[in-house]
């Protein structure tokens, strides 16, 4: 028995082995035949939004014969580790999906192309927020395929519940009341469901209390002013509603989203894309529209709105040899009206040109949408364009913890500021 | 019995059941026979608790995943989740190319790690020592920073997306632990066994084969089941060294399918996870008379 | 019998080397260049922005030992690994025991234990991050049912709490390996020597301390060493739950040196993290080498 067991074993693993092989993906030396277009995105491997990406390939193929689009799997979550390894190993694809801030790492490395002289007559196209987050000392380096502006969601039944308008507050003073007032129903109730998590994600989150507060990262001239009172004021208000279960704390980007699908939250800062995910996770489909509203940031100290964005945006890298054909696609992907209002119906995907956004396709909008498109103006995707600047969130990230947990404002800002500096080199 | 010694000289003759030590000890300890027992059931629900719960959350619809008190356990069995898996999910390529390069590496690492552990137990020679820390140091620096190194070795050698690569990387950090375990369970034998077949004419590969390795069946049995779930389970040199799905292993195939960038899909993910997890335990629990209730000569003891 | 009598052969004298070839042929090969590389590395500054081997001698390590984050890092290590793997040794060594038995249901534990090894390790932890979240985790709710908690736990949010979670996770997660290797070694426990001590009078307790644990001292010995070394690599476990937070109590070496790798871009300084860790490790295992071989080759 054990012997047959140990050759059955043996002839299974050979057999398999024999299957196995070497398939090496071929070298790319096909000679004619249409041009190769390679794009590593996370997009075509989600099961939600798989079959779209399939049909604006496909749909790609039939307006440009010539082109054919490569689809390389590369998860969102590791989208940044594996590009700069296939950067560095030499192989990177022809676009690269990546979110706003993302890119800048990659062109301190010389891994970006220039596409300014591709799209330098459509600049007035696109909001001001969203341009300037791939604007780079007159290069664009990146162009956006659909709006992410973060805007602030609220729970109309907790609003209500408090007394208040069911709309988001006008200022940052209105606003940080009503989340005492929500925190104050119940146990169970929280007026803010803040990023707490130790990611650079969280901490860039925590920019638009910055901003509230009229605190900034650095100033006009690149030099880091995180060490304010402004920024000492927002460290405080976390440290309140840290400390005093205003915000649950410890819960990563998902599971915050759960929480304020189930109503027993008051505020959320999050992205246009929340539409499909709170019919989702509510369990009441489009039921769960009517319940909640949505605006840009309240004003802060100087009575303006600044913001936050997180728009997915297509870059080229400079390896590439068919420049040409893959703008060709970029194109294709986020300025065509058909292909936008398909991208639109799907996954909920705001076009990042103002000419797209006056279609018809956009009239009757939910407040979350009509926010993000508002919002866009003001909400920059990059505030920094330093390389380091992801290590920078890190520390920030660090920093706002230790609010929460109750933390000193003062002495965190000046630890923060010096780290951050000495990172920068200043 | 086969073999030589006398009672006070660890042999190795016949197997001991826990159960006997067990019977003499609830004869004697009435009282702490029910102890032992309550003990033992609820350490295993314990460590057994998150399985189930990956269970129920396979069967839940989206909507009541995080609600609490947990709603509806038995009232709202959801199958989508396993209706039509594999054919909603494509990961029948992820499945076979794991296991083809999992059983590649346990081959290659068990017969290589086999000699190099006899070569370390039986032998005295200069460099033993060095050598033995040595062979752990491919797991005592961090595998981030050795992956990219790899890649573009890999790269350059042509072994990305290849079955043959994967098992080379895998095999290798996964040799030296192969080489410790096997080595230990050889220790255990005394020399006196070899000794004897030795003066008897046998050659010292026929020793190994007939004489050692039978005797520590159980303990090799481990290090495979090791090697394999290390290549199994592998993430992070499956996610850098294969780019294309038809190369693909499980562990980097399902995070991607699941893992998105704005929600988990955590309800096909447990069944998913679930699926192909049961074969391999099966395969498991059917190995496992081989190394638990032993194989050598001499019946287990009742 | 010529050849024995006179001694080693040629043959016999070159078969320990030669064993070693095919070890040699797998391991080194592909081991060599990125360990040799990782390791030069971490005495330049070389960054992902500035891939150049420019060489700075050991100042890597001199800003590393005056970084507090660095300090912090190792002792974080070194509580959550160690203790991990005794917890890990205690939850295996009973299970051994336990199911080595004809307890009923047996197979079935053993399947179910299997499982937690067999399961792949990012779906392992995102199903401990949702039970351990604060709000609407499984298990804050059964501590409140049970009346153990009143109010809720924040497993992930707060620095000790936070570490005791990565603990479970780890502790969980390695039973099953302590469980099937101590299994394996009480196979080679001598059935003659457990019923010589029941006819001289030997209780339970005595029975197992002074006959089964010197049988399986050795490969406990060992496993708890690998645990902890591969233990120190984990990278996924920790980002998924905490991702190094609150604050960096729960940053590992593995954790610090990926950060500094993919995040900070600096691979010179990730190097010299791991260089730091390679020498910790390499004297436990010279430490373990002596113990273990302390006995070896005495007739």
């Amino acid at each position: 028995m054990k012997r047959t067991l140990l050759v059955t074993i043996m002839l299974f693993a050979g057999f398999a082995l024999l299957y196995a092989g070497g398939a090496q993906e071929k070298a790319a030396g096909e000679a004619a035949g249409p041009v190769k277009v390679s794009m590593s995105s996370w997009m075509p491997l989600q099961e939600v939004s798989r079959d779209m990406m399939l049909e604006i390939e496909r749909r790609f193929e039939k307006t440009y014969p010539d082109i054919d689009v490569v689809y390389v799997d590369m998860p969102f979550e590791q989208r940044i580790q594996q590009t700069l390894v296939s950067v560095s190993g030499g192989n990177p694809s022809d676009i690269i999906h990546l979110t706003a801030s993302d890119p800048f790492q990659l062109v301190a490395m010389g891994a970006i192309t220039d596409l300014m002289p591709w799209f330098r007559d459509q600049l007035d196209d696109i909001p001001d927020g969203a341009l300037r987050t791939g604007l780079i000392e007159e290069q664009l380096i990146s162009v956006p395929l659909q709006l992410g502006t973060i805007v602030v969601l609220g729970m109309k039944k907790n609003l209500k519940a408090v007394g208040l308008p069911e709309r988001i507050p006008d200022n940052w003073v209105d606003f940080k009341s009503a989340v005492r007032k929500i925190s104050a129903l119940s146990e169970k109730h929280y007026g803010f469901a803040a990023r707490t998590a130790k990611h650079e994600n969280s901490a860039y989150w925590f920019f638009p209390v910055m901003y509230g507060h009229g605190g900034d990262f650095e100033d006009a001239d690149g030099k880091i002013v995180f060490d304010s009172p402004g920024n000492r004021a927002a460290l405080a208000w976390y440290r309140e509603i840290g400390t005093t279960k205003q915000t649950p704390m410890g819960m990563a980007i998902p599971e915050s989203r759960n929480l304020f699908a189930q109503g027993s939250v008051g505020f959320l800062f999050d992205g246009p894309w929340m539409l499909p995910i709170m019919r989702n996770q509510s369990g009441k489909g489009e039921g769960i529209d009517p319940e909640y509203t949505a605006a840009p940031f309240p004003k802060g100290p100087d009575g303006r709105s600044r913001g936050i964005n997180n728009n997915h945006v297509l870059v080229v890298s400079k390896q590439s040899k068919v420049k040409d054909q893959a703008v060709t696609f970029i194109k294709f992907w986020s300025q065509d009206p058909e292909i936008t209002d398909f991208h639109f119906s799907k996954m909920g995907a705001i076009p990042a040109y103002k000419s797209l956004q006056a279609r018809p396709t956009y009239s009757k909008l939910h407040d979350l949408t009509r926010a993000a498109i508002e919002g866009a103006e003001t909400s920059d995707g990059a505030p920094s364009k330093n390389p380091q600047f992801s290590a920078a969130k890190e520390f920030i990230a660090a920093g706002m913890q230790a609010a929460l947990l109750g933390g000193d404002p003062a002495q965190i800002a000046a630890q923060t500021d010096l780290a951050i500096r000495t990172l920068y080199g200043q | 019995m086969t073999g030589t010694t006398d009672a006070n000289r660890p042999g190795r003759q016949r197997h001991w059941a826990a159960w006997e030590w067990l019977k003499v000890t609830f004869r004697r300890y009435h009282l702490e026979r029910w102890v032992f027992l309550a003990a033992t059931l609820v350490l295993v629900v314990v460590l057994l608790f998150p399985i189930l719960w990956m269970v129920r959350i396979s069967l839940t619809p989206d909507h009541l995943l995080f609600v609490l008190p947990p709603q509806g356990v038995f009232r709202n069995i959801n199958l989508a989740g396993y209706i039509g898996l594999f054919s909603r999910i494509k990961i029948g390529r992820f499945y076979f190319n794991s296991v083809a390069v999992a059983f590649g590496t346990v081959l290659t690492c068990v017969f290589s790690g086999t000699l190099a552990a006899y070569s370390f137990s039986r032998f005295k020679y200069r460099g033993r020592n060095t050598l033995m820390v040595i062979t752990l140091s491919a797991q005592m620096f961090p595998w981030a920073m050795l992956i990219i190194s790899l890649y573009i070795l890999y790269i350059k050698t042509r072994l990305l997306n290849s079955h043959i690569g994967l098992i080379l990387a895998h095999s290798t950090f996964a040799l030296p632990l192969t080489i410790w375990i096997i080595k230990s369970y050889f220790d255990t034998i005394p020399r006196e066994l070899e000794e004897s077949a030795f003066i008897d004419g046998c050659s010292r590969m026929r020793t190994l084969l007939s004489i050692v390795l039978p005797l520590t069946t159980p303990g090799v049995l481990a290090a495979a089941i090791y090697v394999f779930l290390f290549s199994w389970n592998d993430f992070l040199f499956g996610l850098t060294l294969t780019t294309t799905d038809r190369m693909r292993t499980l562990a980097p195939g399902i995070t991607m399918k699941f893992i998105g960038e704005w929600e988990y899909h955590w309800v096909d993910m447990m069944s998913t996870s679930i699926s192909i997890t049961i074969p391999v335990v099966v395969l498991f629990l059917f190995l496992q008379r081989y190394f638990i209730e032993g194989l050598t000569a001499g019946a287990l003891k009742e | 019998m010529a050849r024995r009598a006179l001694g080693l052969s040629l043959t016999d004298r070159a078969l320990p080397y030669l064993l070693l070839v095919p070890a040699l042929l797998v391991g080194g090969v592909v081991l060599v260049y990125p360990l040799v590389n990782g390791i030069l590395l971490s005495f330049t500054s070389y960054t992902f922005i500035q891939p150049q081997y420019k060489w700075i001698g050991v100042r890597n390590f001199a800003s590393l030992f005056k970084d507090p984050i660095y300090w912090e890092v190792l002792l974080n290590t070194v509580t959550l690994t160690f203790s991990a793997v005794i917890l890990q040794l205690a939850l295996g060594l009973a299970l051994a025991l336990l199911l080595n038995s004809s307890i009923p249901f047996r197979g079935g534990f053993r399947g179910g234990v299997f499982f937690i090894w067999i399961m792949p390790e990012i779906v392992a932890a995102l199903i401990w991050m949702i039970m351990l979240n604060s709000e609407f985790g499984i298990l804050n709710f059964l501590l409140q049912w049970l009346g153990i908690a009143k109010h809720n736990v924040v497993w992930l949010g707060r620095p000790l709490e936070a570490k005791a979670s990565l603990i479970m996770v780890y502790a969980w997660r390695g039973t099953p390996f302590f469980m099937v290797m101590i299994l394996a070694a009480l196979q080679t426990v001598p059935s003659t020597i457990v019923d010589a001590s029941k006819i001289d009078g030997a209780n339970a307790v005595q029975r197992f301390f002074v006959i089964i644990i010197p049988y399986i001292r050795d490969i406990i010995i060992l496993c708890c060493l690998l645990s902890v070394v591969r233990l120190f690599q984990d990278v996924t476990q920790v980002t998924i739950l905490t991702n190094g937070g609150p604050i960096y109590s729960t940053t590992t070496l593995a954790v610090h040196v990926y950060k500094q790798a993919f995040v900070g871009l600096q691979m010179g300084r990730a190097a010299s993290v791991g260089v730091t860790w390679l020498i910790f490790l390499f004297v436990l295992a010279v430490f373990y080498i002596r113990l273990v071989t302390k006995g070896e080759f005495r007739k």
